[in-house]
């Protein structure tokens, strides 16, 4: 996996695709006349973890335009913390070619506003893909995530996961949308967006869309939003652990199962950053 | 029960009374009050719509509207006959249509009573006499508007559906006409379903009937309506309104199959309002049409309301069924079900398109929704479009959905046991959409389930 040379003309909106479900902002707007360019190369297997965390008030704007190619296989997890008041904006867009595989996994934990558009095409047979987010949001924090999956060849795989924590007062709106093309036979696509929520006043919208255009292929999308299961915290208080303490490993039980298959030192540092 | 296309798609003879210019304009939207003798407060309310309708946008979203084109309707058609008690006072013309659709025949078999409307008029009305000696009203809604005009003025499109909800509803208050009224008293429990079969037999014709039930405390009713309408070259217009109120503790099951030509836009409006305790199951069928933009809504607002939704679409061959559930939780302890299944083939394609609503005071909501969709072959199109917007941090809300195709293992199982590949595939689908045929009453279900081999043929 390597950055582009920065002097070579980009390939431009991630070969062709655009998250076209939300109007785009004024940040990714900005974000989008400087982005980097990502390529990860056939035969290779890479991956990337790394930790950020936005300084208090500031607007971070990340664009990349990711780029697998045929046979290469790339991962890219993110860990940011975004206190109150900061604003972060993520806005990928990514092609994978014949046979690639592509996984971005992005982890967030603050108070602060955060946006994240990912646009995804699987443009050649047998390409692969996963896009996950997790978050957990605190009073004051606002996430919104669009994720949008074009699989537009035969015997593509397809996986949009969001679990999202929302601790009182937070609110989360979560999209998801998978268009299956004519052409994309024999694929397997598959969304869910969950939501587990603590106290009253959190605002969850969950919209998965699926648009599927051939019979031949394996489909289906879930959402659910709950409250943190009064069983399992009354389990957990009574074996004498603090209200707080319990909530904390529900919630650590939920988003857990969706870090199981990461490299152990990412699931580390993710699991440090949104529970710490 | 046999059921061929010709039943639906072939016109009948019969001359009408009246037919309105083609287009819409003030003067029609009067004509239509006057004609019907109504209050001056209906006839404001309609103007005020029609004022509405002039200035509202058509929908930015959903399925394409292009082929309508509203100025080539026909909004007020009255068929040459009043209103009759018994179906020998029905023109011979009309009477062989509903004999064909098998309507007197359920009537005596199955029915504690019977609406049928012909065009924009309803021409056979008729309740059996222990319901009307329990107090239970069911009319015609013009007739309605005459008889219980304090009622009427109440409930007809306030509270429920308001008429400026959207450009078909301000459409549908400007020029409705005919439909059904019902009146359940308190504690009143019909056990026997009331039905109304609405026909549509004028080429660019248009159907607004609105149908409005009310079922006070206690009380419980199950209304069916069938729909449909002949074939013409030129497209038609349906616009109903259903408005059901459902008091404290009452249930009402509305079940609807609407099989309108494959030239009809089906824009229709069905909504419901739940009080507490209340309950209201919805089972609707949507087969013809050429397309369909139908979302039965349910706002539950009182404490223990409920809201249960079956829904089967079938699109096949340049067809498009845009079709959902919308529920909008407003009181504490509310739950609300809901079980959709589409079929598409032929190229044709199905949408579902739902919202879940649970708002700041719905404590405890629970709300499933489940819908799977099938697909015939590789030229069909499904979308599901569920969106769910929770306000609330108890509330317990389950989507899931599948898309997928007839079973390859299955077909093989079913032909190697000796079945072609018709029966198969007619027997996967059966199974497919059996959660909601089972809880349609046997005559029905069995309607429905010939209507879905029909359109199969139509798939090939």
């Amino acid at each position: 996996m390597k950055w582009a040379d920065p002097s070579r003309p980009p390939l431009g909106m991630g070969g062709g695709v655009k998250c076209n479900m939300i109007p785009l902002s004024e940040d990714i707007k900005l974000a989008l006349s400087s982005p980097r360019e990502l390529i990860v190369l056939p035969g290779e297997t890479n991956n990337c973890d790394e930790v950020t965390t936005i300084g208090r008030g500031e607007r971070r704007a990340i664009s990349l335009d990711i780029r697998v190619a045929a046979g290469g296989r790339g991962e890219m997890i993110r860990i940011f913390e975004v206190p109150q008041g900061a604003r972060l904006t993520i806005y990928h867009q990514v092609t994978v070619e014949a046979g690639g595989h592509w996984r971005n996994v992005i982890c967030v934990r603050g108070r602060g506003e955060v946006n994240i558009r990912r646009a995804l095409n699987l443009s050649g047979p047998k390409a692969e893909a996963a896009l996950v987010c997790l978050a957990v949001m605190d009073q004051t924090g606002r996430i919104s995530v669009a994720d949008e999956m074009f699989s537009l060849a035969p015997e593509t795989k397809a996986l949009l996961r969001t679990k999202i924590v929302l601790n009182d007062g937070a609110r989360s709106e979560a999209r998801g949308r998978i268009i299956v093309g004519e052409t994309s036979t024999k694929s397997e696509s598959f969304e869910k967006l969950d939501h587990m929520v603590f106290g009253d006043q959190a605002t969850v919208a969950a919209i998965p869309e699926l648009e599927v255009m051939t019979d031949d292929v394996k489909c289906g999308h879930g959402a659910t939003t709950s409250r943190a299961g009064e069983k399992e915290l009354f389990y957990l208080t009574s074996r004498g652990l603090p209200l707080a303490a319990a909530q904390k490993l529900v919630a650590k039980g939920f988003i857990a199962e969706a870090l199981a298959d990461l490299p152990e030192r990412a699931q580390q540092k993710a699991i440090e950053v949104m529970f710490g | 029960m046999a059921v061929a296309r010709e039943v639906y798609e072939v016109a009948s003879t019969h001359e009408p009374k009246f037919t309105a210019p083609l287009g819409l304009t003030r003067e029609t939207v009067i004509d239509i009050s006057t004609q019907k003798g109504e209050p001056s407060w209906m006839l404001e309310k309609r103007l005020k719509a029609f004022e509405l309708f002039e200035k509202a946008p058509f929908p930015a979203w959903g399925p394409s509207l292009a082929g309508l084109d509203v100025g080539s309707i026909t909004y007020f058609v009255r068929p040459d006959t009043g209103e009759s008690k018994t179906w020998d006072d029905v023109p011979v013309e009309i009477r062989d249509t509903f004999e064909k659709l098998g309507i007197p025949q359920a009537e005596r078999e199955a029915l504690g009573g019977v609406g049928a409307q012909y065009d924009s008029d309803m021409v056979y009305h008729n309740l059996k006499a222990e319901l009307s000696a329990k107090g239970v009203i069911f009319e015609n809604m013009d007739v309605a508007l005459r008889e219980h005009p304090d009622l009427v003025r109440e409930y007809f499109m306030t509270q429920c559906v308001p008429i400026h909800d959207h450009k078909f509803a301000m459409l549908h208050a400007a020029v409705w006409s005919g439909g059904t009224f019902i009146y359940v008293p308190k504690g009143v429990q019909v056990d026997i379903p009331l039905q109304a079969y609405f026909r549509m037999n004028t080429e660019r014709g248009g159907q607004f009937e609105h149908t409005l039930i009310i079922a006070d405390e206690g009380s419980d009713v199950h209304y069916i309506e069938g729909c449909s309408a002949p074939k013409f070259q030129a497209a038609a217009l349906h616009a109903g309104c259903v408005e059901i109120f459902v008091k404290k503790g009452a249930r009402v099951r509305y079940s609807s199959i609407e099989n309108w030509s494959k030239n009809t836009f089906n824009l229709n409006t069905k909504r419901a309002v739940v009080d507490e305790n209340g309950r209201i199951e919805w089972l609707n069928g949507n087969m013809g049409s050429g397309t369909t933009m139908l979302y039965p809504m349910s706002i539950l607002r009182g404490r223990k309301a409920t809201s249960d939704y079956l829904g089967i679409a079938f699109a096949g061959p340049e067809q498009t069924q845009d079709t959902g559930h919308k529920i909008a939780i407003v009181a504490p302890d509310c739950s609300a079900n809901v079980l959709s299944k589409s079929l598409s083939g032929g190229g044709g394609r199905s949408t579902y398109r739902g919202l879940v609503r649970v708002t700041g005071g719905a404590e405890r909501a629970v709300v499933k929704v489940q819908c799977d969709a099938l697909m015939l072959d590789g030229q069909s199109t499904s979308t599901t479009t569920p969106s769910m917007r929770i306000e609330r941090g108890d509330a317990t809300v389950a989507h899931e959905a599948t898309v997928g195709r007839l079973g390859e293992r299955e077909l093989f199982y079913l032909q190697s046991r000796g079945l072609t590949e018709q029966e198969a595939i007619r027997t996967l689908v059966s199974g497919f959409l059996e959660p909601v045929v089972r809880e349609l009453p046997l005559e029905y279900a069995v309607e429905l389930v010939k209507l879905i081999e029909l359109e199969m043929e139509s798939v090939g």
